[in-house]
This record gives C-alpha cells, structure tokens and sequence, in this order.
C-alpha cells in the first residue's frame, strides 16, 4: 500500500484542477462517462445480484444508492443489494463470512478505507481488478492506485478535528486542543481511534512503529472522554445534544453533518491533518459474473459524473481526472493548499498488522480509565 | 401424580432436553474446544493451548471487567429490590381487577418495546441536558449537569426498567399464596401493622425475594444490549467484551469470556439456591 505523502496530496490537489485538459486528450470515450466494451460487465441476460458495502452515515451512501439505481435501470438481470455499515464493524463479519462460506462472500464489492483495503491484503479478501475491464482506471490519479491492483482509489478524506461550533469558542486548531483542561469530559471518539493515539505518539517524538507515548498519553488523558461511540448517527447525537464538544474524525462526515444543519464543525489541525483515501474493491469468493459485474461497476464510478458526485456529496478530494470540487466546498480550509502541504500519509500496511494490539491496548489503557 | 422413577416424566420432558442437549450443551461443548484454540492474525489455529486462559486470568483488565459486571449486577438486583417489593405489595393490595390490570400493564410495558428504543429513550431522559437534569437544575438542586448516561449509573437505571417485572412477579406470587389471616391474627396479638409487616409478611416472603433476585441477578450479568447503548464504552462487561472479541473473530478469547460469564451465573444460582434452601428449612422448622 503506498504511503501518501504532502508531496503526492499536493499533486492530487493540483492535479484536479488540471483534470479537464487530461481529460481531453484522452481516448476510449472515458471523458464521456464510457462503459466497458460489454456493457454489465459481459454477463448477458443472466441475472446477478451483487451486494455493495456502502459506509454508513451522513451522505456517504448518496452517490452508491443513486449509482445502484440508475445501474439497475440501465442493467435489469443485475440487483445490487447495499449493505451499509461502519468498516469497522462490517469489514469482521466479511472476515468472518471468508472463513466459514469462502464461496458466499458477505459482500461483493464496496467501499472501504485505507485502514481496511491494507488489512484486507492481508487476510487475502480482495480480486485483482482487471485494468482492460476497468479501462477508467487510466484517469485515476496515480497516487490513488495500487500496485497489486487490489482496489483503486475513488477519493481522499482527511482526519482533523470536528466540534460542536455552538457550545466551544473559538474554534480549535492544533491536535493539542483536543487536551485543553477546559474540555475535560468533553471529548468523544470513535471506538479504537488509535489515529489520536499515534498523533500524540509522534508529538512526542514515536510513531506507528513506537507507539508507547501514545498509549502513555491516552492512558493518562482518559478522563477527556466523555464517551465513546461506534456509529455515525450515534457520534451526531452525542456531539449535537450536548454530551460532548469535541472530537478528531473525517473532514467528509464532519462537513456533512454541518451541511445537514447540525452546530458542527471541521477544523484541519494546523500540525496537519491524517489523510485517508477512499478505494472500490472487489472481494475473493465472487462467482465470475458477480467478478465481472463488480468490475463493470468499479469501472463505472470512476467516471468523472460518478465520481463528482462522490466527491461533492461527501466533501472529499477527487481521485479522479477530470473532477473538481464547487467553489463553495474548493475555498473550505480542508482543501487550502496550506492543508494540503501539511497533510501526513501513513504507512497503512504497518497499521494492518498492528491494528488487533492497538485494539487490546485501547481497551485496556483508554476505555478501562475513562 | 408421577410416581419417582415414571417413565412418562423423562418422556414429557425429552423435547425441553433436547433442545437443551442441542443448544446448550453441544454449544457449550464446542465452545470449549474453541477456548482451548490457539489464535493468530484472526484465524483460529490448529493445537491445544491453555494460553486464552492464562491471558484472562492473569491481566487485570479483565478482572476488573469481571468486577464490574457483578457491581452491575449486584446493583441492578439491589435497586430492583427496592423498587420491586413495595411495587409487589402495593398491587397485592388492589382488589380492583381494572386497577390491577393497569399495574401488570405498566410494570410489563418495557418488555413490549425493542431495546433499542427504549435504550435512546433514557438517553433522553438522563442525558446531561436531558429532561432530569434540566429539571435538577430548573429547582437549583444542582448547579450543573449530573453525568447519569454513559456511566454505570444509567446503565444501571435502564437495567431496572427493564428487569423489575421479574422481581415483582416472583414476590406478587408468593404474597398471593399468604393467607390474610395471619394479618389479623398478629393484629389480635397487638401487632401494629409496620411489626405485622416487618415480622410476619416479609420472612414469608423471603423466597419470593431470593427467585426475584436470582432472576434479576442472572439476566443483569448478561445484559449486552443495554450496557452497549447506555455504557459509552465505560461500562465494560463480559458481554460486551466477548461481542467485541466476536467482532474481531477471536473466538477463543471470547468462548473463555463466555464460560467465565457461565461461572459467574452459576455461582450465583448457587448462591441464592443455598438461601432458599435455608429459608425453606427455616421456614418448616417453624414453631406452629
């Protein structure tokens, strides 16, 4: 998995901008939103349903659900059930449906972070996309695809601080505010947000491979925490009716909830914030027209009308050429070039292997002491 | 009447003990074996290893999760308790069938709803601008927020919600096989009606207490749901705990979780069983 760098998030920034130009000069009537030559990925008249992870919460499920219709419209043999969840909880149950009925995967196709595209390398869960199938792979922008071809990035959202814009003035703007004494049980989080853990590691000099200050830190801070949530709409209650003021989580869900009206705000930490790319996978266990299916569809969201539409619709950066966000999310802090000049890449493979001790520690140096 | 060697009995009960022998014991067999798994990079090994075991017992994470289930626990039936028995009483008390009719649909009325619903409802209710907290401070009993949700506290307010009918029913029963004599003869005796109540009508109900504990007890160790919505991630259990270990496809971890679980109900059926024993031998040795 490649490590994103400032360098290769101001080139995906930049190169938005550029996308129409590339665009034109390219060819296979992808500028046009092209298919692949056998349109349903070649499947004829059999029918196929395929199910779709979709992340759960906010306007993360828009594009999917409308991309699922207007395929189904266009493709009547193919269903595409959703299945919406947290990665963190559905990406175990895919595992879980790999190990007992490898042939009846739980899902088939679907949206996941940088953390569970790396981890699912390693428990062997994605196909290898075929690249003259997914020919709009061409307009992805280079940083987002990968090298085993497991996957391809659609977007990138980052990590920063999101609060409650009503009750806390003025607004944050370091990781270190998360730990002001004013906002002693105060602050909420995501189950197993080992991200806060590993900023606090390297302000004290560690990182993903020496992650002790972190924990040590966390551990002693446990009190900050007023609570902690493990669903979208559970993290919008707790920080919209007053239980808590404060968080770290993605600039995409945190915009969202602002756009949906509730008091809420992003910040990117002036340290910089996390950046954490969206990729479409397909999964091991596919019969070969949900394979072929799923790749059709992989090929058609990278198109620029689908891709926009992921992008706007959840405030990320387009992964695409040829995409750029409105003028009113462009000008938000998230997007300014000094953000994306600060932006910190992790190695997400060394956060796959690590991700089930950094679960035990969690539980036992921050949950326990909260 | 079955006599106590009746073929007829082990045959009425042969579908309850099959259901038990398939979805009990062979369940229970089969997580064993699994507790007894070695575990990697989520996917059980092949092999025999004691080590799930030594890691649960020998971390005081654990121990302290173990402990806090049976605070729940202990809390929940306390509480439960206190509220159940004057409940019990007082509708033992009514003698209109309507009256009583209304109770028995008051004190059910948590159980006709999804935990879900009614896990969101209390965070209404006792979140830090919830409807006790706004009316704590509107009457200047507290300056500022009392933190009742996502702490035990809550947790353990929504458990009594929902366990109470299991005290009050074990107790409303026993009060009903009373006989109303006993009142009046204490009365005749000079008794006041605290001294009948306190020296007559609650040792005669004691085992009513102890079934309504044990009931309470069990179920509030083993509650998930509740803890889950309510808890915030504070309040750790065993149940969560293994849902957490599940999730994560360590199912040896969470077998061992489970029989600890197992143990914990177990010894305290036990425990209660002992007192009812006691309670019932007290109660036959009793002067006539």
């Amino acid at each position: 998995m490649q490590n994103l760098t400032r360098r290769q998030l101001l080139a995906l920034a930049g190169t938005t901008l550029g996308g129409a130009a590339l665009a034109a000069c390219g060819g296979g009537g992808t500028a046009s939103g092209g298919s692949s030559p056998k349109p349903g990925g070649g499947v004829g008249n059999r029918k196929v349903k395929v199910t779709m992870f979709v992340f759960l919460g906010g306007n993360l499920g828009v594009m999917p659900k409308a991309f699922a219709k207007d395929y189904m419209t266009k493709h009547p043999n193919v269903t595409i059930e959703i299945y919406e969840n947290s990665n963190t909880v559905g990406y175990p149950k895919m595992l879980a449906a790999k190990q007992t009925t490898p042939d009846q995967p739980l899902v088939n196709l679907g949206f996941f972070n940088a953390q569970t595209t790396a981890q699912g390398d390693l428990d062997d869960m994605w196909n290898k996309l075929d690249y003259g199938v997914v020919k709009n792979v061409k307009n992805v922008l280079p940083v987002l695809k990968r090298g085993n071809q497991k996957g391809v990035g659609l977007g990138t959202d980052q990590l920063g601080i999101v609060y409650n814009s009503k009750s806390l003035t003025p607004a944050p703007t370091a990781w270190s505010d998360l730990w002001d004494d004013k906002l002693k049980g105060k602050a909420t989080y995501f189950d197993y947000y080992w991200e806060g853990v590993y900023m606090s590691a390297r302000a004290a000099g560690g990182g993903l491979n020496k992650m002790d200050p972190g924990w040590t830190f966390w551990k002693q801070h446990a009190k900050w925490i007023r609570t902690i949530v493990t669903s979208n709409p559970q993290y919008l209650d707790v920080l919209t009716n007053g239980t808590a003021e404060i968080t770290s989580y993605f600039n995409g869900t945190g915009l969202q909830w602002k756009q949906s009206g509730a008091p809420l705000d992003y910040v990117p930490p002036k340290e910089g914030a996390i950046s954490v790319p969206v990729y479409l996978t397909t999964v091991k266990g596919n019969t070969s027209d949900q394979e072929a299916v799923s790749q059709d569809i992989v090929n058609e969201m990278l198109t620029p009308k689908w891709a926009e539409q992921w992008a706007t619709t959840t405030v990320q950066v387009p992964g695409v050429n040829g995409v750029k966000l409105p003028s009113d999310l462009s000008s938000l802090p998230a997007f300014k070039q000094q953000t994306v000049d600060k932006m910190i890449g992790l190695d997400w493979v060394t956060v796959a292997k690590q991700t089930a001790s950094w679960k035990q520690r969690w539980d036992q140096d921050v949950k326990a002491n909260i | 009447m079955l006599g106590r060697f009746d073929v007829r009995g082990y045959v009425l009960l042969s579908p309850a003990l099959a259901v038990m022998a398939v979805f009990f014991v062979a369940a229970m067999v089969v997580l064993f074996t699994f507790s007894l798994q070695p575990f990697s990079g989520s996917v059980m090994l092949p092999g025999t290893t004691l080590d799930n075991y030594r890691h649960f017992l020998g971390d005081r994470y654990y121990w302290g999760v173990l402990l806090t289930t049976m605070k729940l626990g202990g809390l929940a039936t306390a509480l439960a308790l206190v509220i159940g028995y004057p409940t019990a009483y007082a509708m033992h008390r009514i003698r209109r069938p309507l009256w009583r009719n209304v109770c028995y649909f008051v004190l059910f009325s948590p159980l006709l709803t999804s935990v879900v619903v009614r896990s969101y409802g209390w965070s209404l209710l006792l979140g830090d601008r919830g409807l006790i907290n706004s009316v704590l401070q509107g009457l200047h009993v507290t300056s500022g927020p009392v933190h009742l949700l996502y702490e035990l506290s809550g947790v353990t307010i929504s458990l009594v919600h929902i366990l109470l009918p299991f005290m009050v029913f074990p107790i409303l029963g026993v009060l009903g096989q009373l006989d109303d004599s006993l009142d009046e003869a204490a009365s005749d005796l000079g008794a006041s009606r605290w001294q009948t109540f306190w020296r007559v009508t609650i040792p005669l109900t004691v085992q009513g207490v102890l079934v309504g504990c044990q009931l309470v007890f069990a179920l509030a160790i083993s509650a998930f749901a509740t803890p889950s919505l309510l808890g915030g991630g504070r309040v750790q259990v065993l149940a969560t705990l293994i849902y957490g270990d599940v999730g994560e496809l360590n199912w040896p971890l969470a077998a061992v979780e489970s029989y600890a679980l197992l143990v914990l109900a177990l010894l305290a059926i036990g425990v209660f069983n002992w007192m009812l024993g006691r309670s019932r031998r007290a109660a036959g040795g009793a002067p006539a």
